[in-house]
This record gives C-alpha cells, structure tokens and sequence, in this order.
C-alpha cells in the first residue's frame, strides 16, 4: 500500500514550486523592461539620426546655394573681362 | 510617434518606473499590498496578477487605471475591453504575461521612465494649447476652486504635470476639463479620458467647423476632428461658445442615439466664470 504524502515535504515542493514560478516572473519582467528600453533607446537613436540627417540637408542646400551664387558672379565677372578687352581692342583698332 | 529629445534609459530605470506606476494604481486598487523596495521591476512580478484580480471583468475605470499605469498612456478603449475580456475568460497568471507583450510603453509613445500620480482631489484641467480663454478661465477658477493644470504634447496620449521632471497626471474619479479647441491643423494625440477612466469630463465647445466646412480643404483636420468628437461624446456636458455651436452640438448628441449613447448634456457657456464652473463641473444649468 502506498504511504500518505509527508505534508512537511509536500509544502516543500508548493513553496519551492512558488518560488520558481516568482523567478520566471522577475525574469519576465526584466525581458519586458529590457525590450522596452532598446525599443525607446533604438527611436530616440533614430530621431537624432534624422534630425542630423536634416541639418546636413540644410547645409548641402546652403552650399548648394551659395555655390550657384558664386557662379553666377564669376560668369559676370567674365562677361565684364571680355567687354574690356573687346573695348580694349577696338580702341587699339582705332588708334 | 515620435521621442525627440528623450535620452536614452536602461531597462532597471524602465522597471523602477513601471514599479512606481503600478504603486500608484495598486494604492486604490490594493492599498492593503505592501510594496516595499525590492529589485526593479518587483511590483510587477510579484503583485500583477494580485493587482489584476482587483480589476472588474467588465470594461471600466479599474481596467482603465491599470492600463494607464502599465503603459504610461492612457488606455484606450479596445485595450480596456480586451483586458476586461480577457480577465473574464482566462487564468491571472496568463493575461499578466500577454500583458507585457502588449502593453509597452515606447511603443504606445508614451516615455517609459515617467513616474505617475493620480489626482483624485483637483479638477484637472488640459491647458496644452495655452489658449486666452483657458488661461483667463484658470485664472479666475485658480482662485476659488482646487484644480491642476496639466499639459500635453502632441504624441502624448496622456495628461502631464507642467514642471520638470514631467509626471503622467491620472485623473481619478475626478473630473477632467477640456477648455481648449483641438488643433486639427496637425496630429494630436486625443487622451482617452471620457469612456472608461470613471471621470466626469466637461468640454467647451468651441464650433463644428472643421467637420461642416470641409470645402477647398483636405480632409486632414475633419478626419482630425472627428477623432476628437469620438471622445467628446462620452463627456457629461459640452457647454458651448453661443447658442449656434449650441445647437450643432445638441444635435451632435442626438445623433449618439444611435449608438444606445445618451451623449452630453448641452448648454451655452455663460460669461460668469462662476456659473460656467458650475454647469462644467457639477452640471448645474441655471
């Protein structure tokens, strides 16, 4: 014939079950605040990374900008060399 | 969503966070629980599923307020009903897990290193948009009446203190004042804080029209204000600019009919910030 369970020995193992089942459950949490944590740090990351990309951006744009500027004034800058030199010579014709 | 200017936390900040949270809410839901220090991230793992056995297995305030605190934003009314749904059908120990997986704060846009208070003994009032009206209103009402004005930015789905450090304001069986229009002209966030938090909301009404006059327009702020108006229609009262926006806005409420909704009680805001605190507040029409 089977022998009773020990009551001792089985509120062993329920509060051995229990503390297993507290375990599993910190673990969970800390899986949860860990993957909370690299979602928020991985978009606060992202939100730099674009609000970088942006300034860049505006810079190239400004560059871009100050770029055609410039061109314009050396080609005007030309324009005037020429007609001196085009004055220049036909004075030298004239002479 | 977006978290610009928010500095990068560790997962021991996100769980002291979310411990002092679930205090918050554990303090009307269970305030016989001791919560004593312990490891980060201990009142969730020892008391969720105590906490969760607190809450009614029918949509409603307690769901909502749980909600609110696990995610840092507050409960939307599909989560509140899956959660009272789920409360009735399945073990504790269950829904505390898929819990986690489906209530995260920074997914949901809320910061998940706020802290929390609940506020049970001001009326709250939203000032986000710092409009005259609110402003001169609050002054008045400021000197006479306990209230706290709380703010918001546009991807929060929640109310905040005004100071620093910022802390999620949970309104608690209190009621919560909505004295500004909405800004239709960009994507606000529009805080669940009518259907199931168990407060009373009064709402002035500004006018309809976003939704009436749509003509030459896109369709951005009507489908922006409409949004507003789902959460609207669960407030006690709407008191209205003038008699015009009084009407549209009764007839709005008859329309609710329709959804088995009573809608709000409507009237035409008096120009005594008294008699308007008192139609908002404790919906005496004189």
């Amino acid at each position: 014939m089977e022998s009773a369970p020990d009551p001792q020995q089985l509120q062993a193992k329920v509060a051995e079950l229990e503390e297993q089942v507290q375990r599993w459950r910190q673990a969970a949490v800390k899986t949860w605040s860990k993957s909370v944590a690299v979602h928020h740090n991985e978009a606060t990351a992202a939100d730099a990374a674009a609000r970088e990309l942006a300034e860049l951006k505006a810079k190239v744009k400004d560059l871009q900008t100050a770029n055609g500027t410039l061109r314009t004034q050396v080609r005007e800058l030309r324009r005037q060399q020429y007609g001196r030199r085009a004055v220049r010579a036909a004075l030298r014709r004239l002479r | 969503m977006s978290v610009l200017g928010a500095a990068p936390v560790s997962p021991d900040v996100v769980a002291r966070s979310l411990d002092q949270r679930l205090g918050a809410a554990a303090a009307v839901l269970r305030p016989d629980l001791d919560l004593t220090d312990g490891e980060p991230g201990h009142v969730a793992a020892r008391f969720l599923s105590e906490l969760l056995a607190a809450v009614e297995t029918r949509p409603g305030p307690s769901a909502w307020l749980l909600l609110t605190a696990l995610t840092g934003s507050f409960a939307g009314a599909p989560d509140v009903e899956w959660l009272a749904r789920r409360l009735e059908l399945d073990p504790l120990d269950e829904v505390a897990f898929d819990l986690l997986d489906r209530v995260r704060p920074g997914v949901t846009g809320a910061a998940p290193d706020v802290e929390a208070e609940l506020v049970g003994d001001r009326v709250v009032i939203d000032v986000a948009r710092s409009t005259d009206l609110a402003a001169a209103l609050v002054a008045r009402w400021s000197t006479d009446h306990p209230i706290l004005e709380v703010t918001r930015r546009p991807y929060d789905a929640a109310f905040f203190t005004t100071g620093e450090p910022r802390r999620l304001v949970i309104p608690w069986q209190t009621t919560v004042l909505l004295v500004e229009p909405p800004d239709v002209s960009a994507e606000w966030q529009i805080p669940s804080a009518a259907q199931y938090s168990g407060n009373r909301v009064g709402v002035i009404g500004h006018d309809l029209a976003p939704i009436l006059a749509t003509r030459g327009h896109t369709m951005g702020p009507a489908r922006r204000f409409a949004r507003y108006l789902a959460e609207i229609k669960h407030a006690a009262v709407i008191a209205a600019r003038d008699e015009v926006g009084a009407r549209g806005f009764a007839g709005f409420g008859e329309m609710l009919a329709a959804q088995g909704l009573a809608g709000p009680s409507v009237a035409v805001l008096p120009d005594d910030p008294n008699a308007a605190w008192s139609m908002l507040v404790d919906g005496e029409f004189r």
